[in-house]
């Protein structure tokens, strides 16, 4: 039951922003300006609140009409995101995953020290880290592409640390009994300890997705061209004029991960039966 | 094999960072070393006139001027490229019909996210050596850049450059921006204020009130009024009242006017609670109650009218901005615009300018020039540029600020105000003189002056060089702390908050502002 | 002999597989982190002359930075253990319920919607004549002011935990998928009740995944500055200015020297933090 009331809770954003964007824009005005009308004052109310309203008097999809259909900048903007947030989740799923079993493969000494500064570089401060990236990239010749947010995104250490640890999980004995077999490490690699990592794989590409697709001063910075801005950006600034649409855009912005969470859901829903937690 | 790797791993790590760290230290070593060659040594001008510059600026107003700027500077130094770079988009216009009249209002909707965003992608580029070459400070904080070091001092270019000479220029303008002795930013152009009153209502009390002095306060204007206005009004249906300002944009002009005493930019320290702020809000709260002054304009929404669907500030009905435009008011507070048309009331001369206050502030007379609370006579400044300490183009970037200043540049239409050239400033007044000052160059014509409009001419002069003579301070109040006390005394006016509570919250987000 | 190259072999594979992920992190992380290191230890970013450690022993005496020290310890304090617990119990009573698939989707919403409908709701919840204020007035009690007073700490936490709780849960999920079957079966075979499968397997093994969770939490509550700041700008209400407030200002002053300074305090504790946590989670 304490479930339920949770939910409702962190649903009620979400029922907004869905009902919301189907109300015109007048009556949105109306609700949420919270402004005194001189009727008002004559009648001695002092103050008005906002109302949330859930259901729209008059609903409409002049708004979702807007974004997808007459201002075309919305789905340019929202193709942009998916070209930088795609990449970044492939890459950085590859490149973890790899260094993930490298951390294990390798006996060395020191390599707690390396994971260590892992870590520790993953507390800095984005502002920073923004200077130096910049300057980085343009060292790279990379500044004014996407590139600039994507590799820094695909060789992000959270990915290796999170499926390091979910490795720990793996008992031994899988990864030697291969090793005796004669396999090489690749094929080791391949077969058996990937399907071992799936849940922390659909962990991590659900989590960099989320990361990527909300992304926001990394693309101020780094993209000049207006009209190659992820949505993230153009969602980020409410003007008060433009309510109503955003409500539309923010439905369609989401509806995307919203997608690829129930698919990464699936694989470690599938994860979790396996492992037989009862 | 493997110790060998992971050490030449290491090794290479490292040495690229030494390389990064000494080649980044050389150059700041190459750069401080230069700065202060040039200081001993005597700054000469060096380079050509040549190459690309950027420019880079917030506010779409700058638009035309920039780019009629970039063109003629491209022609006149071929193999030059100006780029010009605005973050910002222009406004809607809404217009409203009535009666056949159409009324357009701009509404800006000041976008503070895009305008922070501005800052931070402005300071990224800044800070990785890759920005402008000039700046527009229009949104930019002015002062953190100096004390940081990234705005160049052009008083060594202005000194080393035989073709610049500074008795050509308004230099108490310019010495009014300076900062610690450094000229950092060059105005273009720069305006007053007048505070006038309505002749028909105060008629000899206004010789009590003003007194022949030159330059006096708001305030002192204010309170010297008040007894006045209770006398005058007694008998009235319609009170007169005395200022054309709502509770919140006096407050905000009065605050202006005292800024110094409440905020110490160079000590970092502020002091809101000592008691004169509240005395402040106070005050303004009073001259409201007794109906000294009017109401706010854009205050109340009207139910079910008007342009009340987008969620945009509300637009007032057409029927009260004309009746707020035709209402008398006994002091007004009015740009130097308005000088031209209250000499020459009875003359045949076209008014260029409306009053910035209200129609009926035609007919006001000059009182006095408006000044601070300390007695400094203030001016606003307009369009002012910066130079990037880390331009690669310095030379070309020098030209185009000189440029900018000179005559051809300053009689451009998209000067707003009084040019600081004063060949420029000249020119324009007779212009207005002769009715041709909003006339494209090309159609104007040469035309001689009448005897009687030479002599409205050299009265008109009089006055404007002898205002802006007195001008001796620009007192850059850092948009930052007026946001905060814009937004906290909002607060207070709507009843919120009371003015210890308003002045307290000030007082810690100010001071924490200053101790960042 | 051999046996050393197949040895080698082994190491070098393993050196082999993390080698993209070491290149690139050198490239896009260490040496940013070494600039910001030498950005702290000058007076200025360009052209500025070496300063020691004047920055840091500026900045502890620097009251902005001591109060945005203050609330974010605060925060954390208040936050983490609340996310952690809300999200474990989540975690834990969703494997057994029939309506698992739903509820995780649900808790991963607040993940997704953009900053700028989050602020926007929050706003309009939490604002002087916000709704909330508006609930309360119809049952007659004083309208609190919420985003600049004290209880502003008190909104700060409810947002960032209802946008994380769903970041843990899906850590959590992953790291109980990750524990074997047969570490169960056999404590079932063993006769171990539910206390004590969740005491002596469950917990154990999902140590790794608490390590990640603290680190992260850590971070995250960083980046609720996101939200924040769109809520109250750049400098609220004294109780919610935060470290992330701090810096941004910093930034945006163009003030580097300071800002990294901070960076390199807030890093170096942090790590050491985080580095004693995967020590003790090797002993359990």
């Amino acid at each position: 039951m304490l479930l339920g009331l949770l939910s409702v809770l962190f649903l009620l954003p979400l029922i907004v922003t869905f009902t919301n964007s189907f109300m015109g824009e007048i009556e949105i005005a109306l609700n949420y300006s919270g402004k005194l009308s001189l009727f008002d004052l004559a009648e001695g109310i002092s103050s008005a609140f906002i109302k949330l309203k859930l259901i729209p008097a008059e609903a409409t999809l002049k708004q979702y009409k807007s974004v997808l259909i007459s201002d075309p900048t919305f789905l340019v903007l929202l193709s942009n995101s998916i070209k930088l947030t795609v990449p970044v989740v492939i890459g950085n799923i590859i490149v973890s995953a790899l260094a993930s079993y490298g951390f294990i493969l390798w006996k060395f000494k020191y390599k707690e020290i390396i994971f260590y500064i892992y870590i520790t570089i993953m507390l800095m401060p984005m502002q920073a880290v923004l200077v130096p990236n910049f300057i980085a990239a343009g060292k790279l010749g990379i500044q004014e592409s996407y590139l600039a947010i994507i590799l820094p995104g695909v060789f992000s250490p959270f990915g290796t640390f999170l499926l390091r640890q979910n490795m720990k999980s793996i008992p031994k004995s899988y990864l030697e009994s291969a090793e005796i077999d004669g396999a090489s490490h690749m094929s080791v690699f391949i077969n058996i300890v990937l399907p071992q990592m799936k849940s922390g794989i659909a962990a991590l590409a659900m989590l960099t997705f989320i990361e990527y697709w909300n992304i926001v001063e990394q693309a101020i910075i780094f993209i000049k061209d207006y009209t190659k801005e992820p949505l993230s950006v153009y969602l980020s600034r409410i003007a008060e004029g433009r309510i109503s649409i955003i409500f539309a855009a923010s439905c369609v912005y989401m509806a995307i991960p919203l997608w690829t969470l129930v698919f990464g859901r699936e694989d470690l829903e599938r994860g979790i039966e396996m492992s037989g937690v009862k | 094999m493997k110790k060998f790797l992971f050490t030449a791993l290491l090794l290479l790590t490292a040495l690229s960072l030494a390389a990064c760290s000494a080649g980044t230290a050389q150059g700041s070593s190459r750069q401080a070393g230069s700065a202060e060659s040039a200081r001993e040594e005597g700054f000469t001008l060096e380079g050509e006139v040549n190459g690309e510059i950027n420019i880079s600026c917030y506010d779409f107003t700058y638009e035309s001027l920039l780019n009629e700027a970039a063109e003629k500077f491209e022609s006149k130094y071929p193999g030059t490229t100006v780029n010009v770079n605005l973050f910002s988009t222009p406004p809607e216009i809404k217009t409203m019909e009535k009666d056949g009249m159409k009324m357009a209002i701009i509404t800006t909707e000041a976008d503070p996210q895009a305008e922070s965003d501005y800052i931070f992608k402005s300071g990224n580029d800044i800070m990785s050596g890759q920005g402008a070459d000039i700046y527009a400070i229009d949104v930019l904080p002015y002062y953190k850049y100096v004390q940081g070091g990234y705005l160049e001092d052009l008083s060594k270019y202005m000194d080393a450059d035989t073709d610049f000479n500074t008795s050509d220029y308004k230099s108490n303008i310019l010495n009014a921006v300076k900062y610690e002795g450094g000229q950092y930013i060059m105005p273009l152009s720069y305006s007053f204020d007048i505070l006038t009153y309505d002749p028909e209502i105060l008629e000899t009390a206004a010789e009590d009130i003003f007194n022949g002095k030159e330059a006096m306060s708001l305030a002192q204007v204010l309170e010297l009024t008040t007894g006045f206005a209770d006398e005058y009004n007694v008998a009235r249906e319609e009170p007169v009242k005395l200022i054309n300002y709502g509770k919140e944009n006096l407050f905000s002009t009065l605050f202006k006017n005292n800024y110094k005493s409440f905020v110490d930019i160079e000590n970092k320290s502020c002091d809101f609670n000592s008691g004169s702020f509240t005395d402040l809000l106070n005050m303004v709260t009073a001259y409201a109650d007794n109906g000294y002054i009017s109401d706010s304009v854009f205050g109340m929404m009207k139910k079910g009218g008007g342009e009340a669907g987008s969620g945009a500030p509300e637009m007032p009905d057409f029927e009260d901005v004309q009746r707020r435009l035709s209402t008398a008011y006994m002091l007004g507070l009015q740009g130097n615009q308005s000088l031209f048309n209250m000499l020459n009331k009875d003359a045949e001369v076209t008014r260029m300018f409306m009053s910035s206050s209200s129609a009926s502030a035609e007919n006001h007379e000059i009182g006095a020039l408006s000044a601070n609370d300390f007695g400094d006579v203030e001016a606003d400044v307009f369009n002012m540029f910066g130079m990037n300490s880390n331009s690669k183009n310095k030379r070309t970037a020098w030209e185009f600020i000189k440029f900018l200043l000179s005559d051809e540049m300053q009689s451009s239409l998209n000067i707003i105000s009084l040019p600081v050239n004063n060949n420029a400033r000249a020119e324009n007044m007779k212009l207005e003189v002769v009715e041709e000052l909003f006339v494209p160059v090309e159609e104007r014509e040469a035309k001689e002056l009448t005897p009687e409009q030479q002599a409205i001419l050299d009265e008109y002069a009089g006055y404007i060089e002898d205002y802006s003579n007195q001008i001796n301070a620009v007192t850059l109040t850092d948009s930052k702390i007026m946001s905060i006390v814009t937004e906290e005394t909002n607060l207070f006016f709507t009843g919120e908050k009371s003015a210890e509570e308003a002045a307290s919250s000030i007082q810690s987000k100010v001071s924490l502002y200053l101790n960042e | 002999m051999s046996d050393y190259f197949i040895k080698l072999k082994a190491r070098s594979a393993g050196l082999g597989f993390l080698l993209p992920s070491l290149l690139g992190i050198s490239i896009f992380f260490i040496w940013p982190f070494a600039s910001t290191i030498k950005y702290a230890l000058y007076d200025k970013p360009i052209g500025g002359s070496f300063a020691g450690l004047n920055n840091f022993v500026e900045l502890m005496g620097n009251p902005a930075y001591r109060l945005g020290l203050k609330n974010t310890l605060i925060f954390m304090a208040f936050s983490i253990p609340l996310n952690m617990a809300l999200a474990l119990s989540s975690a834990l009573v969703l494997k057994n319920s029939a309506h698992r698939k739903l509820f995780t989707l649900i808790f991963l919403v607040p993940m997704v919607i953009p900053s700028g409908s989050t602020a926007f709701f929050w706003q309009k919840m939490f604002a002087k004549n916000g709704f909330l204020n508006g609930l309360l007035y119809s049952i007659g009690l004083s309208r609190i002011n919420w985003l600049d007073s004290e209880y502003a700490m008190a909104v700060i936490v409810i947002i960032f935990a209802w946008k994380n709780i769903g970041y843990n849960m899906i850590l959590f999920l992953s790291g109980l998928a990750s524990i074997p079957k047969e570490h169960y079966e056999s404590a079932h075979v063993d006769g171990a009740g539910r206390l004590r499968v969740f005491l002596h397997i469950t917990m154990p093994g999902l140590a790794p995944t608490f390590v990640i969770i603290f680190i992260m939490n850590v971070i995250n509550s960083f980046k609720v500055f996101k939200e924040v700041y769109l809520l109250t700008g750049s400098h609220p209400n004294e109780s919610i200015y935060l470290l992330q407030h701090f810096m941004n200002n910093m930034f945006n002053s163009l003030n580097y020297p300071r800002l990294g300074a901070a960076s390199i305090l807030v890093a170096a504790v942090a790590g050491i933090a985080a580095i004693i946590f995967v020590k003790m989670e090797r002993q359990v």
